[in-house]
């Protein structure tokens, strides 16, 4: 069942509703999600070491959507794209980290891509990277700091879970999103 | 008997999986840790949740919580009408009302399992406005027990020890046991063999029923609370001073220019009270500490500085930045007229007193308490004071020091910047009287200790929930100075030296708590399991008897009251074992690092047979024959406990009188103020006279049927404050509009370095040794009892960690990543020296002359992090790692003013042993700094 926020793009409602629709404009994602646990071998397919190969983990399988060019993206220069959907809470970034990235795609395994929203209070992460120690943030509201070589863990900060991870699929040329691995800031659901 | 030898090394705990061996003759509970699995949804609280308010358990901040409670396998709806947040869902930025998935837990209510959430109160106007969180508050719905999560471990069941094993006991088994042994030591071997070393903050209600027992009933002297070796000032130096060291509000802080921190990044570890109130454009920071930490990097980016100060020098550097300011004539003369005391009032108001308590004769004595003009001659002609001095000693470069003297100081178009002053335990637990003498000297020069923005106070560690039944017995102690001057006792030094046969432990590990924590694992095993007196049947009379032989042949016996199974005092060390309900699970109060007093609300059920420490101790006390613990429940403790707590900054018997007006209980009236709480002390008033803003702030309650209406008070010491005729049962304590010292000034402090010079000496790292500080890390609380059991918090901190500088690294061979051990076989162990009878009989010097100092040894495991932000020779661990405690590292010898441990100087040999799996795995653990702004 579409949730009630789940609404599409293209319809422009705004001039009818209330004060509550903003909220419900903040992803605008797209439906059909759907949920499933896997190992995490599967979802991040060749990027986890030994110890971790039994490792389960929740994603949220979504409609594939071409993100990013491998031949565009640019060594610890971040792209910003919206994820899922196209609303204000749904952007995200890719960047090329340069070493190898738990779930990293392309020949060198350093490819990936998160919610760019803190998961402490939801601010704005585009445009923080730091080069040097490939990490998102620090976040502008508090500070929150994140690592993108490890599926997002928080380095130093206050959010309750790491940065939602965005499940690449590389196909030529062309990275598309598969799915999420973390709730989104702000939703009560990813799908 | 031999000493046994300590297991130097421990193993790092494995998180992945943990087996936890309960009891023999329970079943086994196996719990298997996970890591931690994200989540692609939450259930949000249904309208009919029950909703309750409570607070944080964790640190000094405590942020306002609201849990929502309700039957598992139902959810609210993502619209506000159909949820019990009353908002659409998904959430905009900030909004505060977002349920993140370690928000949501589960837990028993009734016997039924239920979905809770516990979400910082997005409502609340004070503290964590608009529902700003920690790491660990975020993650506090962990905390709960769950019979089918990492929780199920919760101490269920008294247990006693019987052939080696702890096995389930009834509570009148336990209790009698203990009763009975307990009258048999303290009538046998003296009341002073009997002791406790307990939490000091958890909960008003259990720490009112502790002190009763301990200091009204039995009246022992071997008292401890769990984060010092005894009782008394934290920070003496700054009491001296006439501050009381919790006196500010947190808007206090928000209304300075300048804030100098020292020993203490408040971002990790009181972290709303500094993203909230102190991360303001206008507010420049000035950090001492020898690592660079978020809040570091953050104040050099806006304007601050980085003071990167060798461990144990802090007194030097406030000498040379009192001196600094006096050159150039910086100083607040105006408050120095007005607000500090001279010589003339130093020595008046004590009529014809011994001055023998310790704040009479370190203000008195001419060594320490001086006029302005006695301070100011002495520090212009000590050498110590020069600035290529403290250059030297401090590692500090001396522009930098004369930076921050200028900033917190100099006049701008002729006004003085409005500086204020925080410190912690980097502060105190390095040097603790002259660290805190000096620093709060620094403070009254520059003109701070009791306006807003110009304020002085602790960040503080814990909440403040301490409400004593009766003082300390200092008479029964067995320490004292030189002279008449009786010191409280240091309880490690008196279990180390045999004298201790009874103790009882509440809330605390304590012997990783404590210095050279090894050596004390060691002394407590050989007192307990190392004696051949041990219980061989769960009958009372037949282990009383063979405890009165244990305790009869020089052995103690040991009872652990706690929530987990905490090693190695709950699991190993411990005859009997008490399981205690918590947070969440009765009605409970205490306060906040700005007296803000909360009621922390039940909302579920405690595992099994656990009861509120208070109800232990009551049961216990009645055993013994002690009179007046009929408590019926926590709100009659409560209610009992404020009559005793009037003259103390946390007053608020006010509040239980009204209560008692209105018709309502004590805690019932809490309640109602919710989040917001009520500062104490609390005035009841027959009109209000403050205005709106600060009602709205301190807390207040008018109920229309009752005569007057109650109000917190926003901050201490402060002269304008106009508190109005004391009406009713107000009491008008001096400290609230004057400093807290007897001539209501403030008293300034000479802080000679020869205090301590001759310890320093001796500790100093040599060859390959390097200093071992530590301290706390934002996504820790405490000794992580909580934490080890949230998935979460396990991937980002599997293990215990050290960080250490690229060069002193490169040239051990370690990387980050790499496991590494670190050793001192020179910790330094004072074993006696309870009786001090000429000058220095207590200096280091003295002590080791009299052959009162022992060498043992100490080490802990950990992963290496290489970083350019710890300074070069110094290794920073967390404090409080239970399976690799840093402490086992630092010397066992107190600061003979205060007998305060210097907990933040150890030392050591760091080697590399292999690498952890981290080094690799992707999954758990980050090697980034965390000082990247």
């Amino acid at each position: 069942m579409k949730a009630r926020w789940m609404i599409d793009s293209d319809s422009d409602d705004e001039q009818a509703c209330g004060p509550s629709c903003v909220s419900r404009r903040l992803f605008m994602t797209a439906s059909g999600a759907a949920t499933a646990t896997l190992l995490l071998g599967d979802v991040f397919p060749g990027k986890v070491v030994g110890q971790d190969a039994g490792a389960k983990v929740e994603v949220t399988k979504l409609p594939r959507k071409q993100i990013a060019q491998l031949s565009k993206l640019v060594d610890g220069q971040p792209v910003s794209f919206n994820y899922p959907g196209d609303g204000d809470l749904a952007n995200c970034l890719i960047v090329k980290t340069g070493e190898t990235s738990g779930g990293g795609v392309g020949d060198a395994q350093d490819i990936v891509a998160f919610s760019a929203r803190c998961t402490h209070m939801g601010g704005d992460l585009d445009g923080l990277y730091n080069v040097e120690h490939k990490v998102a943030g620090p976040c502008g509201e508090h500070l929150t700091t994140f690592d993108l070589t490890r599926h997002g863990l928080v380095v130093a900060g206050h959010a309750t879970q790491a940065l939602p991870q965005v499940v690449l699929e590389v196909e030529g040329d062309d990275i598309f999103g598969t799915g999420i691995v973390g709730l989104l800031y702000g939703a009560a659901t990813n799908g | 008997m031999v000493r046994q030898d300590a297991p130097y090394i421990f193993e790092t705990r494995k998180f992945l999986r943990r087996l936890i061996k309960y009891s023999a003759e329970t079943s086994t509970r196996t719990i298997t840790m996970n890591q931690y699995q994200p989540k692609s949804s939450v259930p949000l609280p249904p309208k009919d949740a029950k909703v309750v308010t409570t607070a944080c358990d964790y640190c000094i901040v405590g942020c306002g919580y609201k849990a929502f409670v309700w039957p598992e396998g139902t959810s609210g709806g993502q619209t506000a009408e159909q949820n019990a947040l009353g908002v659409d869902f998904p959430v905009a930025e900030m909004s505060g009302s977002w349920v993140s998935p370690n928000e949501l837990g589960s837990c028993m209510v009734d016997g039924e399992r239920h979905h809770l959430v516990v979400l910082p109160d997005p409502d609340t106007e004070v503290v964590n406005v608009g529902g700003n969180h920690s790491i660990r508050g975020g993650c506090l719905a962990k905390k709960a027990y769950d019979p089918k999560g990492p929780t199920a471990d919760r101490l269920h069941d008294p247990m006693m020890r019987v052939n080696g094993e702890l096995v389930p006991v009834s509570w009148e088994t336990a209790l009698d046991v203990m009763a009975q042994v307990s009258q048999y030591v303290i009538e046998k071997h003296g009341r002073a063999s009997w002791g406790m070393k307990t939490f000091s903050y958890q909960y008003f209600e259990n720490t009112y029923a502790i002190s009763k027992l301990a200091f009204e009933s039995i009246q022992t002297p071997a008292y401890a609370p769990h984060d010092k070796p005894g009782p008394g000032a934290d920070t003496a130096g700054i009491d001296d001073a006439g501050i009381v060291p919790f006196s500010a509000s947190y808007y206090d802080w928000s209304q300075a220019d300048v804030i100098l921190f020292s020993g203490t990044d408040p971002y990790e570890t009181k972290t709303v009270a500094w993203t909230e109130w102190m991360m303001r454009p206008g507010i420049r920071h000035i950090y001492v500490l020898p690592r660079r930490t978020t809040g570091v990097a953050w104040a050099e980016k806006n304007g601050g500085l980085f003071l990167q100060i060798i461990p144990g020098t802090d007194t030097i550097l406030h000498l040379a930045l009192a001196r600094l300011i006096l050159e150039s004539g910086w100083e607040d003369s105006e408050f120095i007229a007005s607000s500090v005391a001279n010589r003339w009032e130093i020595d008046s108001g004590f009529g014809r007193g011994t001055r023998n308590t310790p704040w009479q004769w370190r203000t008195t004595w001419g060594k320490f308490g001086a006029s302005f003009d006695e301070y100011k001659e002495w520090l212009l002609n000590n050498p110590d004071a020069e600035l290529a001095n403290a250059e030297k000693v401090t590692g500090i470069p001396a522009d930098k020091i004369r930076q921050a003297a200028e900033m917190i100081a100099k006049p701008v178009d002729g006004k003085h910047p409005k500086t204020s002053f925080a410190l912690e335990k980097g502060n105190y637990w390095s040097n603790n009287y002259l660290n805190t003498a000096s620093y709060s000297t620094l403070a009254l020069i520059c003109g701070a200790g009791n306006r807003t923005g110009r304020v002085v106070s602790r960040m503080g560690g814990h909440q403040r929930g301490w409400m004593g039944a009766a003082s300390y017995p200092r008479i029964f102690s067995p320490e004292k100075a030189p002279g008449r001057r009786k010191k409280e006792i240091d309880l490690d030094r008196w279990v180390e030296s045999g004298n201790l046969r009874f103790a009882w432990v509440i809330g605390t590990t304590w012997t990783q708590a404590m210095a050279a924590s090894q050596e004390l694992m060691s002394t407590f095993r050989e007192a307990t399991r190392g004696n051949e007196h041990q219980i061989t049947s769960p009958d009372v009379a037949a282990a009383v008897d063979v405890l009165k032989k244990r305790v009869d042949s020089g052995g103690m016996v040991v009872a652990h009251q706690d929530i987990y199974p905490r090693a190695p005092m709950g699991t190993e060390l411990a005859d009997i074992v008490l399981p205690a309900a918590t947070w969440g699970e009765v009605d409970f109060t205490r306060c906040n690092g700005e007296r803000r007093l909360r009621l922390y609300s039940k909302f579920c059920d405690a595992p099994g047979q656990a009861k509120p420490d208070w109800w232990i101790i009551s049961q216990f006390a009645k055993r013994m024959g002690f009179k007046d613990y009929d408590w019926k429940d926590s709100n009659d403790v409560f209610e009992q406990a404020a009559r005793y707590g009037r003259k103390g900054i946390l007053n608020y018997h006010p509040l239980v009188d009204y209560a008692k007006k209105m018709g309502v209980t004590g805690h019932e009236l809490l309640r109602r103020l919710g989040t917001t709480g009520i500062q104490t002390p609390v005035r009841w008033r027959s009109e209000l006279t403050e205005p709106q803003e600060y009602r709205d702030y301190a807390g207040h309650y008018d109920d229309d049927a009752t005569a007057g209406a109650i109000v917190g008070t926003r901050r201490l010491h402060d002269p304008e404050m106009d508190f109005g005729e004391p009406e009713g049962p107000t009491v008008h304590m001096k400290w609230m509009s004057a400093f807290s010292s007897h001539t209501g000034k403030g008293l300034l402090h000479k802080t000679p370095w020869n205090e301590f010079s001759d310890y320093f000496d001796r500790i100093q790292p040599k060859d390959d040794e390097l200093w071992v500080t530590m301290g706390r890390i934002n996504e820790i609380w405490q000794t992580n009892f909580d934490g080890e059991r949230t998935p979460y918090i396990v991937d980002r901190w599997p293990s215990q960690f050290v960080e250490i500088h690229p060069d002193d690294a490169a040239s051990r061979g370690i990387e980050s990543g790499d496991q590494v051990v670190i050793e001192n076989d020179d910790v330094l162990i004072q074993t006696s020296g309870f009786v001090g009878v000429d000058g220095d009989d207590q200096s280091y010097t003295g002590l080791e002359r009299a052959g009162q100092i022992r060498i043992g040894k100490g080490s802990y495991e950990a992963v290496a992090i290489v970083t350019s932000a710890i300074r070069p020779g110094v290794l920073w661990s967390n404090a409080l790692s239970t399976d690799a405690p840093p402490n086992s590292v630092v010397h066992r010898v107190p600061d003979p003013i205060t007998n305060r441990y210097r907990f933040k100087l150890g030392k050591g040999r760091i080697r590399k042993i292999g690498e952890s799996k981290y080094k690799s795995d992707l999954t758990q653990m980050t090697f980034r700094p965390r000082d990247i702004i």
